[in-house]
Order: C-alpha cells, then sequence, then structure tokens
C-alpha cells in the first residue's frame, strides 16, 4: 500500500490545513465574519420560515406588537393574521404581529435567533412556548448551530457551559466557516418570498405561503399516525366549541388549572432559557409562556409544564393556555384527530379553533402590560 | 536529550489532530453534517 503523503513535506502541509480549519472560527473573529442576514438568506424553507425570518429581521422596520418566536410547535399553532386583526380592533390602528418559527426544539435556537430579531426592531410582546421537547428530545447544539453560532459574533453565550458542550458549539462554528466564507464574496441574493415553486411547504405540505401568514405555517393535512401519511385533509370546525373563558392565565385563583412537572431542564437548554428571558427583560420586552397542547395530552384536564418559569427563570413570564380536555370536550377521537397534521402539530383546522380561544387570553395580557 | 525525528513530529501532529476532529464529531449531533428538517423529513 502506498503511504498517505509522499513525503514529511507533504505530511506538515496536510496537518497545518487541519489546523488552520480548525481555528478558522478564531481567526476570522469578528471583523471578518460577513454579516448575520447572510446566515438567514443561506437557509432554504425546509428548515423553517428563515427567508421570511431575514425579510422580518433585516428589512422591515417599525415596532413590532406582538412576536410568536419558537420551533414547530408554535410556528404551527397559531394564526396569526387573525391575532393581528383582533389586535388591530383592540386597538384602533393597524397592529403588527409576526411569527418566527423554525424546525427543531431547544432553547439555544430560540435564544440567539431572538438575539437577532431584537437587535434589529422592538417587540412589545414575545410570546414563546416550552421548546424542550419531550418527544423529540432536542439535541445540544441544536442542528443548525452550524448556520447561526458563529464563535466571533456568540462566543460570550457560552459562558457557563461545560467545556464539552462548548466545544462542541466550537465546532459548529468551524463547521459554518466555509458557508461564512462564501457569503463574505459572493452574498446572497434577496429571497422571493413569493415564489412558490420552490418553497417545499407549499408543494410538498400543502401549506399557505408563510410569508402571506405574517409567519405561521398553516398546513391543510389530515392526520398522520405515521409520517408521512397524511388522511385527506377536510375542513372541520367544532359543532361545539369550548369557549374563550376556558383559556386560562396563571393566577392564584387559576392554579389548579396547571400542573408543573418538576423535572429538571438539561443544564445547557436550562442555560439558554434563561439567557432568553434575560434578553427579553434587557430590551424590555412581556414575556408570555404559551401552551400548544400535543395530541398526547387530548384528555389532560390541567395545563402541563415542565417547570414553574417564573421562579425557574427569576422573571415576570405570564403562562397561559387551554386544559386540553376543555379545549377537546365534546369532541370525538376522531373529531380531535381533524384537528392536527401529526402528534404534536396543529393543521389549519386545529391552528384556527386554538388561536380562536386564546387570542382573548393573550390580548388582555398584551394590553395589561402595555397601556 | 531526546531527539525527535521531524517525520514522527509530524505524524504525532496528525494523529492529535485527526483525534481532536473524531472526539468533535462524537459529542457533536450527528444531523449537523446532514442538515435535514428535524421533525419532518420531505
Amino acid at each position: 500500500m502506498r503511504p498517505a503523503f509522499s513525503s514529511t513535506g507533504q505530511a506538515a502541509a496536510f496537518a497545518l490545513l487541519l489546523f488552520s480549519l480548525l481555528l478558522l472560527p478564531l481567526i476570522m473573529g469578528k471583523s471578518l465574519l460577513p454579516p448575520r442576514e447572510q446566515i438567514y438568506s443561506s437557509i432554504w424553507w425546509a428548515n423553517g420560515a428563515y427567508p421570511y425570518l431575514d425579510q422580518q429581521i433585516f428589512e422591515e422596520k417599525g415596532d413590532i406588537d406582538i412576536a410568536f418566536i419558537g420551533a414547530s410547535h408554535i410556528w404551527q399553532g397559531i394564526d396569526t393574521p387573525y391575532v393581528q386583526k383582533q389586535l388591530s380592533g383592540k386597538l384602533g390602528r393597524q397592529a403588527v404581529v409576526r411569527t418566527f418559527g423554525w424546525g427543531g426544539s431547544g432553547y439555544d435556537a430560540l435564544y440567539f435567533i431572538a438575539q437577532d430579531l431584537l437587535e434589529h426592531r422592538k417587540v412589545r410582546t414575545l410570546v414563546y412556548y416550552d421548546v424542550y421537547d419531550e418527544e423529540d428530545i432536542p439535541r445540544i447544539p441544536h442542528v443548525l448551530a452550524p448556520r447561526w453560532f458563529r464563535f466571533g459574533d456568540n462566543a460570550e453565550a457560552l459562558s457557563g457551559l461545560s467545556g464539552t458542550v462548548q466545544a462542541s458549539y466550537y465546532f459548529a462554528s468551524v463547521l459554518g466557516m466555509p458557508r461564512n466564507l462564501l457569503c463574505l464574496i459572493s452574498p446572497n441574493k434577496p429571497a422571493d418570498l413569493f415564489a412558490l415553486s420552490t418553497n417545499c411547504w407549499v408543494i410538498k405540505q400543502r401549506a399557505l405561503n408563510p410569508a402571506g401568514q405574517l409567519g405561521a405555517l398553516t398546513e391543510m393535512l389530515g392526520y398522520a399516525a405515521r409520517l408521512p401519511d397524511h388522511a385527506p385533509y377536510m375542513e372541520y370546525l367544532p359543532a361545539t366549541p369550548a369557549a374563550p373563558s376556558e383559556a386560562c392565565i396563571y393566577s392564584p385563583k387559576t392554579k389548579s388549572q396547571f400542573e408543573f412537572g418538576g423535572m429538571q431542564l438539561p443544564p445547557a437548554q436550562l442555560h439558554f432559557a434563561r439567557k432568553f428571558v434575560e434578553l427579553a427583560k434587557a430590551h424590555g420586552c412581556q414575556l408570555i409562556l404559551l401552551h400548544v397542547p400535543v395530541l398526547s395530552e387530548r384528555k389532560s384536564p390541567v395545563i402541563r409544564e415542565h417547570l414553574f418559569w417564573p421562579d425557574m427563570l427569576h422573571a415576570d413570564i405570564a403562562m397561559v393556555g387551554i386544559p386540553a380536555a376543555k379545549l377537546f370536550s365534546n369532541l370525538t377521537e376522531n373529531d380531535i384527530l381533524k384537528l392536527y397534521c401529526d402528534q404534536a402539530h396543529f393543521n389549519k383546522n386545529g391552528q384556527a379553533y386554538f388561536t380562536t380561544l386564546i387570542t382573548p387570553a393573550l390580548l388582555s395580557l398584551y394590553d395589561v402590560k402595555n397601556k | 536529550m531526546l531527539k525527535i525525528n521531524s517525520e514522527t513530529l509530524i505524524h504525532v501532529i496528525l494523529i492529535i489532530l485527526s483525534l481532536i476532529i473524531l472526539w468533535l464529531l462524537v459529542i457533536s449531533p450527528p444531523d449537523f453534517l446532514n442538515n435535514k428538517i428535524i421533525y419532518q423529513a420531505f
């Protein structure tokens, strides 16, 4: 067998190449990185509403009244145009409500994307949900960390994490360096948000274009017990729906409607949850934790949260939700399935139903804090 | 005094770098190099 290197010099050059690649995030620092806008314009629809996030964070100006932010449960959970319409009516002016959603759970994604958002736009109210998803245990780092984690920009966020986790984020930034270098040489062109021929959600998932839904993902798919075998979609609205008064905002009077699991979040997840809350506080954002029910909770008489978030994160966080048993009361099992496209995500029916019931509670919380 | 042959030194450095890269691959999510959507594959 021939040796791997024909000379010591060749081996030394290869070692130098490997060493340089590993040190590239340190060498590039912050000054040699392309603008962060290039991160979002490099990620296509399949991983989340990143083209829309790009336009909303870096191009559109003006304050945002309510921003729904988080992974797929909230991305598909809220009919954003409906909330905007209701809030506009309440305020007597055109409100600005947006959803910033993506695929893949984990608090690191929530923190870093919120950081970019809040650096460019003033947001009055941030509505998020507990992105630690037991049914899809989030990995640390998030699989898209090589895209949005750049050592030169974000290294200070790692302070306090274990050495192994920090090394993993550093490796993410190593993997992201070639794309950053390419964006430096050849910046991305602005995306056409309404080019449906390249929007996989519209083509394959029968969704309305998220750009036309103020960021929300509205899929017209029937329930799939096993992806991707969806049942045919049928428009459905419960004949005997729950009432908006069933929505609960946590208070001493309503605490019996909530149950807190008392579980420990993995340290890295808790680290970024804390940073997210600190970030929101630093930018003067009201925080609302919204419980978006998954299918497995459908018989639950209480709203189950992993933690009592205000205490755990030492912050004024309003918690709101609807006990699933009340949300789905008077509905047969088949009727409940008509509201979901899979175990964890509302389809268009469920999104519309849930939004009409939760919106009054959200608007009352907005009103209290923004007078 | 121990004399280290330059060829041996380069090989040791290469082995160390390879082990570092292997360790980084092991501790990181396997999807880092895959880039597929998390909850729903197309």
